[in-house]
C-alpha cells in the first residue's frame, strides 16, 4: 500500500546523499535496488539518531570519567569492594516499568501538580537534602573536577576577624581570584594589604605535576585564601596522593557529611608559606549508618604556643550528637541560584576543638555545580568570624594556558612550606592524636 | 501518504550522520590518543594533563558511536546511558592493557558488545522485544522526516526484530554506531566484503518483508 501510494504521488526518493557511501551488496551478490537504498537510508537516518544522548549526558559522563582518571589507585584491600558506582544511575529498589506505564504516571503527576499549584507556593526546589548538599560541596571543593564543569573563573571577597601574629589592625579584607581548567590546572590568587598598607599579592598555581607559590617582592605578611582546593590530579614531587588536597597552601574548606570545616587561613613570613588546612574523612560506619566524622586540623600555633614554626595537628571527631544540617532557603549569589544550608556546631564539639569549628556555619551552594559561592561562619558568641562571597563566576570559559605558568610582575616564586600530610584518606582513621569528645 | 513528499524533499538536518563518518583521520587520532599507552597504568593513577586531554578527546570521538550501538541493542535510552558508562569505565580501568593503539576502537566496541551481552543475559528474554516499541519513538520525536513515513518506519522497526542477532548486531554497528564496513569488520573480525554482504542481505530481507506484506 505504501509503495503504491508513493508511485501514485510520483515521489522518487532523492536519497543518494543519505545512503551510506559503502552500502552495497559486495561481490558476487545481487545488485542493490533503489528500494534497498531507500531502506538503508532510512536505517542510517533513523538509527543514527540513537547516537544522540539526552542533552548534557555526554558532558556529564565525561566529567565523571575524568574524576575517575584523577582518583588515586584504590588500595588492594578496597579493590574487593564494589567498584565506583557514581557513573551509574542509582536505581535503588527500582523496577523497570513498561513505557506505557509512564503515560499514566505522567497524567497522574500532572494532575497532582496542578492540584498542588493551587495550594502551594511555587518554590521549584530540587529535592536534595542538606546533608547531600554538603557531601557534594565536600567533593567539589576537594577536587573541582567533580563539579562537572570544564573550567571556571571566579572572583570573591573575603572578610575575617582573625588577627595575625604581630598585627593589630582589625578585621582583614581581601579579594581572591581562582581559575580552574579540568583536569588539573588551578590557580588561586589573593590580594590584600600588609601592615604597612602596601598591596600584596599571594598566589598558588598548579599545572599538572608542577606547582608553585608566589608572593609580592618584599612583602613580610602574606595572607591567602581559597575555597576550592587544587585538583587532586596535581601532585608536586614528593607528596603522596592522599596528601594531595592538603598540599596546597590555598587549600580551603572540606565539609564533612555531618559538618562543615572552617575557613583556611594561610599566613606567610618572609619567603615561606605555612598553611592551616582542614580535612574531613568519610564518616565512621556502624551497621551501615554513619556515626561520626573526623576533621583534621593542621594549623600553625598561635603566638606563645611552641616556637612558632611547628605545625600542630589535631583531629576532632564529630559524632551524631551534632545537629543535622538544615536547608534554610534558596537565594542568588553572583547571579547563580543557590541552596542555603546551615550547620550548627556551636554546642556539640569538645571544648578543645578549634574555635573556628565551634560555631554556626552558613553556606550558599550553587544548585548546579555544588561549588560553595558564599560562606559565613559565626563564633560561639554569635558574632561573624569569617565571610567569603563570590562576586562573579563564569563556568566553561576559555582560560589562557599562561594563567597557570606565568606569575604576575612584581612577585617572586617562593618555596612552599606545606603542612604535614594528614592521615591516609582511606577511611581507616587519622594517625594524628584525636581529640575525644567529653562524656556527657 | 501525502506526508511522504515533504519527507523526501526535506534537506538533511544536522542529525543526519552517515555511517562511515568516523574516518581515517579519526582513526589516526585514536591511535595518537593512546600513543603513550605503556605508561597508561601510571597515567590512570596520576594522569598528566596530556593524558587526560587525550582520553577526553578519545571519549568525545567515540561516545556517540558507542552510545548509538548500545542504545540500539538494548532499546532503552536510560539503560543505554548506564551501559555506556560501564563501557567507558571498563575501558578506563583497562587502559593499561591496550597493546595496539590502532585497534582501540575495536577494543572499545568489544567491551560494548560484552556489556550488552551481559545485560541481555541478565534481563528476561522477552525484554528484548521492548526494543521494537522503543525504537518507534524515533519517528515521532524527530524534527525531520525519514525516508519512510511513520507507518513504514514502524513496520521496519518491527522487521528488524525478526532478523537474527548477527544481522541486528551488524546493522547496529553500521547504522546506529555509524561505522564503516571496514570498522565493523575490524570489530567483528570479519572481512570487509563479508560485512558489506551481510549488511546488504539484511537490508534485502527487510525489503522483501516489506514487499511480502504489501502483496495482496
Amino acid at each position: 500500500m505504501v509503495l503504491e501510494d508513493r508511485e501514485r504521488h510520483q515521489e522518487p526518493a532523492p536519497l543518494s546523499n543519505r545512503v551510506p557511501d559503502d552500502f552495497g551488496p559486495g561481490p558476487a551478490a545481487e545488485a542493490a535496488t533503489p528500494e534497498d537504498e531507500r531502506i538503508a537510508a532510512a536505517l542510517a537516518i533513523g538509527l543514527g539518531r540513537l547516537r544522540e544522548a539526552r542533552p548534557g549526558y555526554q558532558d556529564e559522563l565525561e566529567a565523571r570519567l575524568l574524576v575517575r582518571l584523577t582518583e588515586p589507585a584504590r588500595p588492594c584491600w578496597r579493590r574487593a569492594l564494589p567498584a565506583h558506582s557514581q557513573t551509574r544511575r542509582s536505581r535503588s529498589g527500582g523496577v523497570r516499568m513498561p513505557r506505557r506505564s509512564f503515560v499514566g504516571l505522567a497524567a497522574a503527576s500532572a494532575l497532582a501538580l496542578a492540584g498542588a499549584s493551587l495550594t502551594l507556593p511555587l518554590v521549584g526546589t530540587p529535592e536534595v537534602s542538606a546533608r547531600e548538599i554538603l557531601e557534594k560541596v565536600q567533593a567539589t571543593t576537594e577536587n573541582p573536577i567533580r563539579s562537572g564543569v570544564k573550567s571556571f573563573h571566579l572572583t570573591a571577597k573575603i572578610w575575617n576577624s582573625h588577627r595575625l601574629k604581630g598585627r593589630d589592625d582589625g578585621p582583614r579584607e581581601m579579594t581572591t581570584e581562582q581559575w580552574f581548567v579540568a583536569p588539573d590546572r588551578m590557580r588561586t590568587e589573593s590580594r590584600t594589604r600588609d601592615a604597612s598598607g602596601k598591596e600584596v599579592v599571594s598566589g598558588f598555581m598548579v599545572n599538572g605535576d608542577n606547582a608553585k607559590h608566589y608572593s609580592t617582592d618584599g612583602a613580610n605578611d602574606v595572607f591567602m585564601f581559597g575555597i576550592v582546593a587544587a585538583p587532586i590530579a596535581a601532585k608536586p614531587a614528593g607528596a603522596t596522593a592522599e596528601a594531595r588536597p592538603e598540599a596546597s597552601p590555598s587549600t580551603g574548606h572540606s565539609v564533612g557529611a555531618f559538618t562543615a570545616a572552617v575557613g583556611a587561613n594561610s599566613s606567610a613570613q618572609g619567603s615561606s608559606v605555612t598553611a592551616s588546612a582542614i580535612r574531613t574523612w568519610p564518616p565512621d560506619m556502624s551497621d551501615g549508618k554513619p556515626v561520626g566524622v573526623r576533621v583534621a586540623v593542621a594549623k600553625k600555633p598561635d603566638e606563645g604556643e611552641g616556637n612558632g614554626e611547628e605545625i600542630k595537628s589535631q583531629v576532632v571527631v564529630i559524632d551524631g550528637n551534632c545537629p543535622e544540617p538544615k536547608r534554610t532557603g534558596e537565594a542568588t549569589v553572583a547571579g547563580r541560584p543557590v541552596f542555603v544550608v546551615e550547620n550548627d556546631l556551636s554546642s556539640c564539639l569538645p571544648a578543645d576543638a578549634p574555635a573556628e569549628l565551634r560555631g554556626r556555619h552558613v553556606r550558599w551552594v550553587d544548585q548546579k555545580t555544588f561549588l560553595p559561592l558564599k560562606l559565613e561562619m559565626y563564633g560561639q558568641d554569635g558574632k561573624l568570624v569569617d565571610r567569603y562571597e563570590v562576586t562573579s563566576i563564569e563556568y566553561d570559559v576559555d582560560i589562557a594556558a599562561k594563567t597557570f605558568t606565568e606569575i604576575p610582575a612584581g612577585t617572586t616564586a617562593r618555596e612552599a612550606n606545606m603542612p604535614p600530610a594528614p592521615p591516609p584518606g582511606d577511611g581507616s582513621g587519622p594517625a594524628v592524636p584525636a581529640t575525644k569528645r567529653p562524656t556527657p | 501518504m501525502s506526508e511522504v513528499a515533504g519527507t523526501l524533499d526535506r534537506p538533511a538536518g544536522r542529525h543526519d550522520v552517515h555511517p562511515g563518518h568516523v574516518d581515517d583521520q579519526d582513526a589516526r587520532a585514536v591511535g595518537e590518543a593512546l600513543a603513550d599507552v605503556p605508561g597508561a597504568d601510571r597515567a590512570v593513577a596520576h594522569p598528566s594533563a596530556d593524558v587526560a586531554t587525550r582520553v577526553a578527546r578519545l571519549y568525545r570521538e567515540l561516545f556517540p558511536a558507542v552510545f548509538g550501538f548500545v542504545h540500539f541493542r538494548v532499546g532503552d535510552a536510560h539503560l543505554a546511558e548506564d551501559l555506556t558508562a560501564t563501557v567507558f569505565e571498563r575501558a578506563l580501568a583497562k587502559l593499561a592493557t591496550v597493546r595496539e593503539p590502532d585497534r582501540v576502537r575495536a577494543w572499545l566496541f568489544s567491551i560494548a558488545r560484552n556489556v550488552v551481552t551481559d545485560e541481555r543475559r541478565r534481563r528476561r528474554p522477552a525484554a528484548q522485544l521492548d526494543a521494537a516499541e522503543t525504537l518507534e519513538h524515533l519517528w515521532i520525536d524527530s524534527p525531520e522526516r525519514l525516508a519512510l513515513d511513520r507507518d513504514e518506519w514502524r513496520r521496519l522497526v518491527g522487521y528488524l526484530t525478526e532478523l537474527d542477532d548477527r544481522d541486528r548486531e551488524i546493522l547496529g554497528l553500521r547504522f546506529a554506531a555509524g561505522l564503516s564496513n571496514r570498522e565493523a569488520a575490524e570489530i567483528l573480525r570479519l572481512s570487509e566484503a563479508n560485512v558489506a554482504q551481510i549488511t546488504h542481505r539484511a537490508v534485502v530481507k527487510l525489503r522483501r518483508r516489506f514487499a511480502h506484506e504489501e502483496t495482496p
